[in-house]
């Protein structure tokens, strides 16, 4: 929610903080710089902390601020699907610095959209993102000498986003069940019945 | 005893005890030296027993190592006495039997056991650990999967092994392949994916998630063709996004209503009627947009009616036509598919009839042979008496010719069939030679092979018995002992013989002895009854009598004598052993050592009462 209210509420003090603080970057670098804010935003590996620190001559915390300002921007634009006039209504940046993020804006647009979406289509619910599975073969349990069943088990890697889908990691959780050949047939046919209604 | 005490420096040089080249026998060894040796002996026989193999300067200290070692002396069951004096003021007899003790406890493979139980290279380390992780892996109890959080599990002992594999997780990442974007245009993407777009392997945040992003990136490129989802088109976006902001808006608001109880801030204010209004605004203008579309749709229909009318003349003519054709293809491949039945059955008759015709054409054969005999039996019949003779002629004249031929044949053959057996017999007589030179060559060969395994047995058995023989040369001394102890065997049995000798010279001397005294006791008393029986009558006789009574008893006081003599020089050669052996036992050096122990412990108490008395 911060992400909206403060995009919108993006006031001057913001803006100049932006301007200064991109200001040791020359414009490929900066290109580069807001290109790996955009891949954090879709869920990959976001700048280089050590790189982009020696490159801006900033500390830490001043490439944290960068960082989530240009997400934050980022997520804006996208969201509220602003042209390149309204951009600039926005903004008060140098020229090249300005080139820098609409050149992001107008390749990466589609990504964007597609990840934020998926943040906020899914809500405060914990979602599937990934499963593995292995086959097991059970030769036997403490009550039976020789058992021989297969399980399945089923490793579901589920993430819940948070308020802030930009800003922060969202929290993984591991659920991990095992299944008979039943059980399995139980899940895959719910799933169907499950896409079929969708 | 020289060779015992060798025999005991061995032993206890084997054990690590640092004894001096020169030392050849127990009556060279310090104190020291008894102390490291028993110390060292104790400490083979059982490990940790913490006995100091040095002995400290403090006086009591050593008294105190010495009664320990005497301690454990007799705990392991030495029957004789034993003391602290028995290593601290040694005298040789008690400290050699102690040590001999000792060394027959001696473990019998003391040093090549240390050297298995010592894992000394880095593999016998690692085999050690394994076997170790294994045991315990194998002893330790079953847990359920949870209970093992990424294939990692903990012992009670802090240590912690892998179970189970597959210790990372499966998390994926999307990744970006440069797959074509609808909202920029070709140049401006490309020189994205040439400039800014990492590779792959970069893209992920940590290293183990990039087989999975792989995974789910090709799974997904398989199933996107086929799913009815295709990634969502920017118009439906844009209808997502409105309904979405709508949603956001209602939770902004609700949100702000509870911020106005708590305090009312302007920024808040603003953000809100911001968004009110241009959520307000937005959802009107997509209805417009779609009404202008379908308005326009209606006039493009209303113009092309005419055109449309003739389409769909044009359309039924067409679907007629095609459906006639339909029809001819259907019937078509009827009838292709009869035509193909029929080849087949056909096809399957082919051979049948073939068969059918060869047998016809042999019959034919076979009748036209017949028939040309018969014919010529026909030409001949006119005339069938002379024919007949001139035949039988003919037969004869055959006959005759075959006769010929066959005596012609017998003359031929003979010598030829002589001359096949000779050959066919010296064949077999070569071949049975070539046989057996081919077993003895068999037989030869196996005995090559045979022989062969036996030289390699041989020679196995030689570099064996080598290493054995380099192994043994090292321990050449045990030789030279078992040579000595069969001298020492072979001594002892000339000494027993002559000390049996001795024995039955001095049984002889015995019996000769007892013999001698025998008869001077028969000849006395017949030298007595004669004399005593004329000293009645004679007075000569009388004194005779009384001489001969008192040479009897001289002598038998001469006999008494020579035997204490005897005693006595017996008595003194004992004595004179035991001034040695007690002369052995070092008494006044032993008595002054102790004594000037005594002293330096006096002295030790003294210090340490005045230190007392300095203290208190």
């Amino acid at each position: 929610m911060t992400t909206l209210t403060s995009g919108l509420s993006w006031n001057s003090s913001k803006k100049d903080t932006l301007s200064l603080l991109l200001s040791p970057l020359n414009a490929d670098d900066l290109k580069e710089f807001v290109h790996r804010c955009a891949d954090k935003l879709c869920g990959r590996k976001g700048p280089s902390e050590e790189k982009f620190c020696s490159l801006g001559r900033w500390n830490r915390s001043q490439f944290l601020e960068a960082n989530s300002l240009i997400k934050e921007f980022l997520a804006e634009c996208v969201v509220n699907d602003y042209d390149k006039q309204k951009v600039e209504e926005r903004l008060s940046l140098e020229d090249s610095q300005f080139q820098a993020l609409m050149n992001c804006l107008v390749t990466r647009k589609d990504e964007l959209q597609i990840s934020i979406l998926n943040h906020f289509n899914n809500g405060q619910s914990q979602v599937l993102r990934d499963f593995d599975w292995k086959l097991k073969w059970v030769m036997g349990s403490s009550s039976l000498a020789s058992h021989q069943e297969t399980l399945l088990e089923l490793d579901m890697s589920t993430v819940k986003h948070t308020k802030v889908p930009m800003n922060s990691e969202s929290p993984m959780a591991r659920i991990s069940v095992e299944l008979t050949r039943e059980d399995v047939l139980t899940l895959i046919s719910a799933l169907e019945k499950a896409r079929d209604s969708v | 005893m020289d060779e015992v005490d060798r025999i005991i420096i061995r032993s206890l040089r084997e054990i690590g005890c640092d004894i001096e080249e020169q030392i050849d026998c127990l009556k060279q060894f310090s104190t020291e030296l008894v102390v490291e040796a028993a110390a060292r002996c104790i400490e083979a026989i059982q490990p940790g027993s913490g006995i100091p193999t040095t002995l400290p300067p403090s006086m009591s200290m050593r008294f105190r190592i010495g009664a320990a070692i005497a301690q454990a002396c007799t705990d392991m069951g030495y029957a004789g006495e034993v003391g602290y004096q028995t290593f601290l003021y040694s005298n040789e007899a008690d400290l050699r039997r102690v040590l001999m003790f000792l060394i027959e406890r001696l473990p019998k493979d003391g040093q090549t056991d240390k050297i298995v139980q010592e894992p000394t290279s880095r593999a016998a380390k690692l085999r050690k650990d394994i076997s170790l992780t294994i045991t315990k892996q194998l002893t330790s109890p079953w847990v359920p999967k949870f209970c093992r959080e990424d294939g990692i599990r903990w012992h009670e002992d802090g240590s912690f092994t892998m179970e189970g594999g597959g210790s990372s997780p499966f998390v994926s990442e999307p990744l970006q392949t440069g797959s074509t974007s609808h909202s920029c245009t070709p140049q401006e993407w490309r020189e994205y994916c040439v400039k800014f777009l990492p590779l792959v392997s970069e893209q992920v945040s940590a290293a183990n998630r990039l087989i999975p992003s792989l995974i789910t990136l090709n799974s997904r490129g398989i199933l996107a063709p086929s799913q009815q989802h295709s990634p969502p088109k920017a118009e439906e976006l844009r209808k997502t996004r409105v309904s979405l902001l709508q949603r956001e808006f209602e939770k902004l608001a609700s949100q702000h209503v509870e911020s106005q109880n708590a305090f009312k801030s302007s920024l808040k204010v603003n953000s809100r009627f911001a968004l009110s209004e241009r959520l307000q605004f937005m959802p009107e203008k997509s209805p417009e947009k779609k009404k202008m579309v379908i308005q326009e749709n209606a006039q493009t229909d209303s113009i092309s009616e005419t055109t449309e009318e003739r389409q769909k003349r044009l359309e039924e003519e067409e679907e007629l036509a095609v459906e006639k054709i339909k029809c001819e293809n259907d019937e078509l491949k009827d009838r292709i598919e009869q035509l193909q039945l029929d080849i087949k059955t056909l096809s399957a008759k082919l051979p049948q009839v073939m068969e059918e015709r060869d047998i016809a054409e042999r019959t034919m054969k076979d009748a036209g042979v017949k028939e040309a005999l018969r014919r010529k039996v026909l030409d001949l019949l006119p005339e069938a008496d002379t024919n007949i003779t001139k035949l039988q002629a003919l037969i004869e004249a055959s006959t005759q010719k075959l006769v010929k031929l066959a005596t012609q044949w017998e003359e031929h053959r003979a010598p030829l069939l002589q001359q096949y057996r000779r050959a066919r017999q010296l064949n077999s007589s070569k071949a049975s030679e070539s046989a057996r030179t081919a077993e003895a060559l068999r037989v030869t060969r196996e005995k090559v092979a045979e022989l062969t395994e036996e030289v390699r047995n041989k020679e196995q058995l030689h570099s064996y018995l080598q290493a054995e023989y380099a192994k043994v040369s090292k321990d050449n001394s045990r030789s030279a002992y078992t040579r000595r102890i069969m001298e020492i065997i072979g001594n002892i049995s000339k000494q027993k013989d002559e000390i049996d000798k001795i024995l039955k010279d001095t049984k002889e001397l015995h019996k000769e002895i007892n013999s001698l005294a025998g008869r001077l006791d028969r000849s006395f008393t017949v030298a007595d009854e004669v004399i005593f029986r004329d000293a009645k009558r004679d007075d000569v006789s009388r004194r005779a009598y009384k001489l001969l009574a008192t040479l009897h008893s001289e002598c038998s006081e001469l006999v008494k004598m020579v035997e204490e003599t005897g005693a006595n020089v017996r008595e003194s050669r004992d004595l004179e052993d035991q001034i040695e052996t007690e002369s052995a036992k070092k008494v006044s050096d032993n008595l002054e050592r102790i004594s000037a122990d005594l002293r330096q412990m006096k002295q030790e108490t003294a210090s340490l009462a005045a230190q007392l008395k300095t203290k208190v």
